[in-house]
Parts: C-alpha cells; sequence; structure tokens
C-alpha cells in the first residue's frame, strides 16, 4: 500500500515536472525574442568596439559584413533561432571563441559560489532563526534580530572589503582574491572561497533568519505544538518533525527567491574577489556589445530560474502532502 | 644495488614524510604574477590597440627594430641593414638565432608579411605602405624595401613603440586577412604563451622562451637584450582596482598595471620595500569638437571655446593628487621629443566672451555634448568642459551615454536631428601620437579625419614634409609649426595629461621605466 502510494507520488511529481518544463519553453522562448529585440535596438555597434580607434569607416563597415551586422532584423533572428535548434550559440565577437566553450569556463565558478552560499545561509540561517525563534524575547532573539538587521542592510562590496581588511590583510589567514577549481585543488578551494561565500551569504543568512524566527513563531502557538508541549515530548523532537515541518513551506520559498537573487547579487562578488565566473562574463559582455555572449548567458539565466522555481514548487510536496494531490 | 620490495616501500615512504621528499630534484620555479583590470580578449597585435594588447604583444612577439627612451631606433631581430644614397632602397638582413615559438626558424618571408599585414591597419603602417613601390624576399634571412615616392620614417615606423605593434609574425598568421584577428599567440619574442594552462577571465600563463636569443646591449625599453631572470609570467585579471592594491600588499601578485589615484597613499604608507611606483604612461586628455555641424564649424566660435578652457581647472577635476595629472600644452606630449608650447593659448575668459559676442552664435541652440558615463577620466574632463560651455552662455544637452554607444555615435557625421553631436572628449596615450605621423589626433583630412572631422591644408602639407624630412633639426621646426596650426584652427583641443603608474612589490628589481610594462630585465628577489 505504502509503495504504491509512494510511486503514485513520485509519478505525480514526474507529470508536474514535466508539465512544468514544457510549459517553460514559451516562457524561454519569449525571453530570447525579448533579449534578441533589445540587443538589436540598443545602441553601440560591436564592429565599431572590436575595429578599435585606429580603423576607418570602410574597415568597420567590412567587420560588421563579416560578423553578419548588417543584415535585417528578421534574417539575423532567423539565423539565431536556427543556430539554437542546432545547440550552436554562436561565436564571441570578442574573443572567437564559441560561446558555449566560454560558459562552460566560467560556469563552475559561479555554481560553485552559488551552492556553497547557499549551503552556508541556510545552514546558519535557520538553525539561528530556529534558535532565535525558541528563545523568543531572550537575549540570543535580540541578537540575531540586530545582526540580521545590520547583515541585510550592508551592501555585499561594504562586506567584502571589511573581511578582506579582516582575515586578509591584519590577520593573513586568508587570500584577498582568485578562485581555484576543486578539481585542481580541494583545500585551495576552499581557502579562497570562504570570504566571498560569507560576503554573498551574509544578506541571504540574515533574511533567512528573520523569516524562519517569524514562522517558527507562528507555528509555535498553534495547539498540536501545545499539545506536544503538554505531553512533555524533549524540545528537539517537538521542533524538527512538528514545528520545522510546518514552518518549511515560508522558508523554501524564501531559500528559491534567495538562490534567483543570488544570480544577480554574483557579479559584485566576482568583480571584487576576482573569481573568473557567469557574472563577469556577462558584464563584460554587455559593455561590449558581444551579443552572442549575453543572448546566451541570459537565456541560461532564465532557464536556471525556471529550475529552481520548479524544484521549490516540488519540494512543498515534500512537506505538505496535500499538495501532491 | 637491488632494493628488496620492504626496503623500496621503505624508502619511499621515508621520502614521502620528509618534506620536500622526492621534489628535491625539483628545482623552484620562479614565477612573477602581474595583476591587470582586464585580460585582452583580442590578442592581435596588427587588429587591436589598448594598453593590455600591447604589454602581451612586446612579451610574445619581437620586432624588427625598437626605440629606447630617447626615442632612438636600435636594430632588434635585424641584424645589418643599408639604405641607398637616395634613401628609397632599403635591405635588411635578419639576425642569427631567431625562431618562432613553434620551433620553425624566422624568415624573411614571414617578415614581408607582417609588415605587409600589420601595414594595412595602422595608420603609420599605412603610410609606409602607401610609400613602398616594393617589399620582397631577397633571401631566407634577407629583404628588400623599395620606396616609390619618399618617405623618412622608414625605420621609426618598424620601431614604433605605441599601438598597433609592428610585431613580428609566422606566414601562416601574417597571411590572416587584417580584418580577421589571429587568436593564437605564436611569436619569437622572450615569452611562450602557454593556452592549456590559462584561464578565461581569470589568468594568461607565459613560460620563458629559453631558446630565445637575447641582443647583447643593456636592456633600454623595447630595445637591447631581452633577458628574462624568472620562469613563468601570469597575467591575473584583477578588475577591482582597491584589490589589485590589496593582492599586491598581501603577496599575492608581484606587479599590477595602473594604480587608482586615490590608492596612492596606501602604496607610499608601506614604504618601497613593500611597493614602489615603477614607471608611468601618459595619456594626454582630448576634447573634440565636430567642424562639420554649426556652432563649431564658426572658427571664432572654436577660438572662444578654447580661450575659455582652463587646464587647470580640468586636471583638478580628473585627480587631485598632482602626480596623476597636470596641465600640458604640447600637442605630441610633454615630456617627449616634440614637446612644445607653440601657440598655445592662454585662458582668458573676458576674450573668449568677447569673441561669442563678435560671432553672433545663436546661444538658443543647445550644444550636443556626448558624455561618457562613469569612466574615471573621461567623465570629469566631460563636466568642465560643460561647464566651461555654460559659462559662455551656452546651453548643454549632455547625453550620458556608455562606452560602446560613445564609440558608435561619435562616428555620426550628420547634423544633430539625425544623432549627431557637438562635441565629445577621450584620451589619447602619448606613446602613440608623439609624431605628426602617429597621431590621430593631429590629422585635419576633413570628413577623413579622426572624429571631429577638422580641416586644415596647410597643416596636412606641414605633416607632409614632416613624413619626408630626415633631418632631426627640421623635424623639430614642423611640429612646432603644426602645433601652432592646430591651435590656430582649434582642430582639436589637448586640455592636459593624465599619468597612469605601475606599481611593483618590493621583491622585484630591475624594472624597466618605461610606458609599457615590460617584463624582461626584471629580477625577483627570493
Amino acid at each position: 500500500m505504502l509503495i504504491r502510494t509512494n510511486r503514485r507520488g513520485v509519478e505525480a511529481i514526474l507529470r508536474y515536472s514535466i508539465q512544468r518544463l514544457l510549459a517553460a519553453i514559451p516562457v524561454v522562448a519569449i525571453v530570447a525574442l525579448i533579449i534578441f529585440s533589445l540587443l538589436f535596438l540598443a545602441p553601440g555597434d560591436p564592429a565599431a568596439l572590436l575595429a578599435g580607434d585606429s580603423a576607418t569607416p570602410e574597415m568597420i563597415e567590412e567587420l560588421r559584413v563579416r560578423l553578419g551586422l548588417d543584415q535585417s532584423y528578421f534574417v539575423q533572428l532567423r539565423i539565431w533561432v536556427l543556430s539554437i535548434f542546432r545547440g550552436d550559440f554562436g561565436v564571441s565577437i570578442f574573443s572567437g571563441t564559441p560561446v558555449l566553450e566560454l560558459v562552460y569556463d566560467r560556469i563552475e565558478a559561479t555554481a560553485a559560489l552559488s551552492v556553497v552560499t547557499t549551503v552556508f545561509a541556510v545552514l546558519f540561517g535557520v538553525s539561528l532563526g530556529m534558535i532565535a525563534a525558541w528563545r523568543a524575547g531572550g537575549f540570543v532573539d535580540r541578537a540575531v534580530l540586530v545582526l540580521s538587521a545590520v547583515f541585510f542592510s550592508f551592501p555585499s562590496f561594504v562586506i567584502a572589503y571589511i573581511l578582506i581588511l579582516l582575515f586578509a590583510m591584519q590577520m593573513q589567514l586568508l587570500p584577498v582574491q582568485g578562485y581555484v577549481s576543486f578539481q585542481d585543488d580541494f583545500w585551495g578551494f576552499w581557502v579562497k572561497i570562504i570570504l566571498p561565500c560569507i560576503t554573498l551569504g551574509l544578506p541571504f543568512l540574515a533574511l533567512l533568519a528573520r523569516i524562519t524566527r517569524t514562522t517558527v513563531i507562528e507555528v509555535k502557538r498553534e495547539d498540536f505544538v501545545r499539545t506536544a508541549v503538554a505531553k512533555g515530548l524533549p524540545t528537539n523532537q517537538i521542533l524538527m518533525p512538528h514545528v520545522m515541518k510546518n514552518a518549511a513551506i515560508p522558508i523554501v520559498t524564501m531559500v528559491g527567491l534567495g538562490v534567483s537573487h543570488l544570480i544577480s547579487g554574483v557579479v559584485v562578488v566576482e568583480t571584487v574577489f576576482a573569481i573568473p565566473g557567469i557574472g563577469r562574463l556577462v558584464v563584460e559582455a554587455i559593455l561590449q556589445r558581444d551579443y552572442p555572449v549575453i543572448q546566451c548567458v541570459t537565456l541560461l539565466s532564465s532557464f536556471v530560474y525556471i529550475v529552481v522555481n520548479m524544484v521549490v514548487d516540488i519540494s512543498y510536496s515534500f512537506f505538505d502532502p496535500r499538495i501532491k494531490r | 644495488m637491488k632494493l628488496n620490495k620492504r626496503e623500496f616501500l621503505g624508502l619511499a615512504g621515508a621520502a614521502a614524510i620528509i618534506p620536500g621528499g622526492f621534489a628535491f630534484a625539483q628545482e623552484k620555479k620562479s614565477v612573477l604574477r602581474y595583476g591587470l583590470s582586464s585580460l585582452p580578449r583580442t590578442t592581435d597585435p596588427h587588429f587591436r590597440t589598448g594598453i593590455q594588447v600591447r604589454t602581451v604583444s612586446f612579451a610574445v612577439y619581437d620586432m624588427l627594430f625598437a626605440v629606447n627612451d630617447k626615442f632612438e631606433v636600435t636594430p632588434q631581430m635585424v641584424d645589418t641593414w643599408t639604405v641607398s644614397d637616395d634613401k628609397m632602397t632599403y635591405n635588411f638582413t635578419l639576425r642569427d638565432g631567431l625562431n618562432w615559438h613553434d620551433d620553425a626558424p624566422v624568415t624573411a618571408e614571414d617578415c614581408v608579411l607582417s609588415i605587409r599585414r600589420w601595414g594595412s591597419r595602422d595608420q603609420v603602417g599605412q603610410l609606409l605602405m602607401e610609400a613602398t613601390s616594393r617589399l620582397e624576399p631577397t633571401s631566407e634571412k634577407s629583404f628588400v624595401l623599395e620606396l616609390g615616392k619618399p618617405f623618412a620614417f622608414v625605420i621609426e615606423s618598424l620601431a614604433k613603440p605605441g599601438s598597433l605593434v609592428p610585431a613580428m609574425m609566422p606566414k601562416r598568421y601574417a597571411e590572416t586577412p587584417a580584418s580577421k584577428p589571429v587568436t593564437d599567440l605564436i611569436g619569437s619574442g622572450p615569452f611562450k604563451h602557454v593556452p592549456e594552462e590559462s584561464r578565461d577571465g581569470h589568468s594568461m600563463v607565459f613560460v620563458k622562451n629559453t631558446e630565445y636569443v637575447p641582443r647583447s646591449e643593456p636592456a633600454n625599453w623595447a630595445s637591447g637584450g631581452k633577458v628574462v631572470n624568472f620562469d613563468r609570467l601570469e597575467l591575473i585579471e584583477i578588475p577591482d582596482a582597491t584589490t589589485q592594491l590589496n593582492a599586491l600588499l598581501n603577496g599575492e601578485i608581484d606587479y599590477i598595471e595602473t594604480l587608482s589615484s586615490d590608492l596612492l597613499p596606501l602604496v607610499e604608507a608601506r614604504g618601497p620595500e613593500v611597493a614602489r611606483i615603477t614607471n608611468s604612461s601618459v595619456v594626454q586628455l582630448v576634447v573634440r569638437i565636430n567642424h562639420l555641424q554649426p556652432p563649431f564649424n564658426d572658427l571664432k566660435v572654436r577660438r572662444a571655446f578654447q580661450l575659455a578652457v582652463n587646464q587647470q581647472d580640468v586636471v583638478s577635476a580628473v585627480a587631485s593628487n598632482p602626480a596623476f595629472a597636470r596641465p600640458c600644452d604640447a600637442v605630441f606630449g610633454c615630456g617627449n621629443q616634440y614637446e612644445s608650447a607653440v601657440g598655445a593659448p592662454i585662458h582668458d575668459m573676458d576674450k573668449a566672451l568677447a569673441l561669442i559676442a563678435e560671432s553672433g552664435v545663436d546661444l538658443s541652440q543647445p550644444i550636443v555634448q556626448l558624455l561618457v558615463a562613469n569612466a574615471s577620466t573621461l567623465t570629469p574632463v566631460g563636466e568642465v568642459m560643460a561647464d566651461t560651455l555654460r559659462k559662455l552662455g551656452f546651453t548643454v544637452d549632455q547625453q550620458i551615454v556608455d562606452f560602446p554607444t560613445f564609440s558608435s555615435r561619435r562616428q555620426n557625421q550628420g547634423p544633430i536631428s539625425e544623432g549627431g553631436w557637438n562635441i565629445a572628449n577621450t584620451t589619447v596615450r602619448t606613446v602613440e601620437s608623439a609624431t605628426p605621423i602617429e597621431s590621430r589626433a593631429v590629422l585635419t583630412n576633413g570628413t577623413d579625419a579622426w572624429w571631429g572631422w577638422p580641416e586644415d591644408a596647410v597643416n596636412e602639407d606641414l605633416r607632409k614634409q614632416f613624413g619626408e624630412e630626415f633631418d632631426i633639426a627640421k623635424r623639430k621646426e614642423l611640429t612646432d609649426q603644426i602645433q601652432a596650426r592646430i591651435y590656430e584652427n582649434v582642430s582639436y583641443m589637448p586640455v592636459g595629461e593624465m599619468l597612469s603608474l605601475s606599481v611593483a612589490s618590493g621583491r622585484l628589481e630591475n624594472v624597466l621605466d618605461a610606458p609599457t610594462n615590460f617584463f624582461w630585465n626584471i629580477s625577483i628577489k627570493p
């Protein structure tokens, strides 16, 4: 019976995931069309930038023709769409490198930074929120509230410089900048990722701590919790299976939103800590009007947003079985 | 001696736990780490200008000739060369021991094709190619260049210290059309690129070219012996200026390309044993005026604007520390061989206002200014220009744009109603504009000139005379006359100079004081 129920549940989740992915196709297509049109309409000429100051108008025109920028909107759009269907996202106008290769080179750093930051923020944010809620009104609660307000208010670059000053320049415990892949140097990876993760994670952690605190305090007031306390259940047994499972949905929603915000917030941290990630790639591409790179990264980002939201939606069913139905 | 299994394992274990173990036999590699704001996305020396491209080009490629700090030309890849009495035929012979990084020998044909490719894009190269009637190899190591019309700067052109660098490249790359950038970095210079260890957006790795045979003369800028005293060079992209300096002070990098002016006190506070300024490159702050559209198609209005500009205001806006910016009247750069103050205007607002009144200009028409936003140098200069125009009675329509939009819009020769403009400002490196044939800013051939499109036939004739003049003293006279014409016609306005300072850690010795950061001659203290 249980197996049958579980199988039904898994089938429902799979069906739901496929539906969401199919529904994402028109969303991604619309995003792609908007990106393409905006870039087409945006002022600035990549051919003039690539040709440089020394180029004559004839040289710039020759480049424009070679890059296909002289074609009409619809011709360029058709070429781009057909290329994407072939899995070809084009070649960077400036480096001459295939865009997918550029993205592949950069995605590991951003993914590593985002994943480690999320784990750090969820682990500490939710824990602090729970402790604050359980000791609501006490010293710990007030300390968590004050610190989360401070961390949430500080811009990332200020946090970054303070951390660099303390841990790199004064104590000389950690490096100022750089990134090394964990495949190349596992220990080096952790040493270099700590400060960027704390910088990126502190506002996220603060947000999660406050949301967790508020939600747990609300759940704590429910009758079933009061009953559990009256029955004499130990705190950990009340907190984890009863309180947290019921408080989870707003927290998971906030984690999803936070991950989405990390994708955009990562640019500042990648710049300050010189991490070769996707954020910096797209900023450089925008400044140089490197259209193929901008188009590819923006499409990728919209896809990640959709997947993150889908994962969050699916996770609801684990905490609230009614949603499965 | 034969080892049994137990003895072998024992020795291996001991080697593993003793620090250094088996590694004692390996020599420790010395590495120089150079921090820069952005790695060059295109490294073709014949294709792109820019300080990063130039830095990489000089490390990887070699040149036929080079200049020293006195702008004297010395042979570099060339061993011997002769010039005919009528100065129309040049014969060059390459020196022995020149090899490309793929081990193939450098041939005269490679060099001929490289000169042709560079000459199809570079401003000076184009002049050389226009004057050249014959350029071809005469043997494996020799080639001839015959001029069809007089050109006095054949050797100086090939020794050009600024972009586009007249770098020599193997035939297969030199045959690439000039409109298509070469993406491989194969030269014959003192450093070899290691693409498999380089990472986009993070680092470019080079190793010492152990096959490179340096010249015997001492190094001076790009001339003389390019002796490399370390094994590996890493160019590390650090976009944030503060992080660059922090990384240097923390010992993570050894040398940084450009110090932000507000960070100088931090360097000075640490003392030269930690970090010190080693060299600087200079940029001229340039205001371009659109000569094709009113009101600046009127010479009186241009002169009024020129008289109203106060260079001291400009340099104060660019940098509060005088170590980073200075007034300079010399069209071809202060400290350069053709430095002069001839013809320079003296700031006089009363005269400027009188000229405006005399011109009868319609002050109700706004001046369209293209202003690059968030550019640490361009934005303040643009703001001072707008303020100056307002003091003259104009209204200014500041159109704030990013650099890509600026690069595109400034090419528009049309009227304001069709997206045109009246004034804009930029910078040029003085090492790349030190003579009338190199400087784009002094071109005055109308719609074929640099944006702003000034027209002055007298100046063009003087430039032509300069290109044909061998006598150094006469060249100086001509540059003075050209400068006077530039100011008289207000072809463009040089409004000061900004210095870009490089900083090295105290570990580095013998860093060359040059406008490009060269990596030879440097030694690293252990």
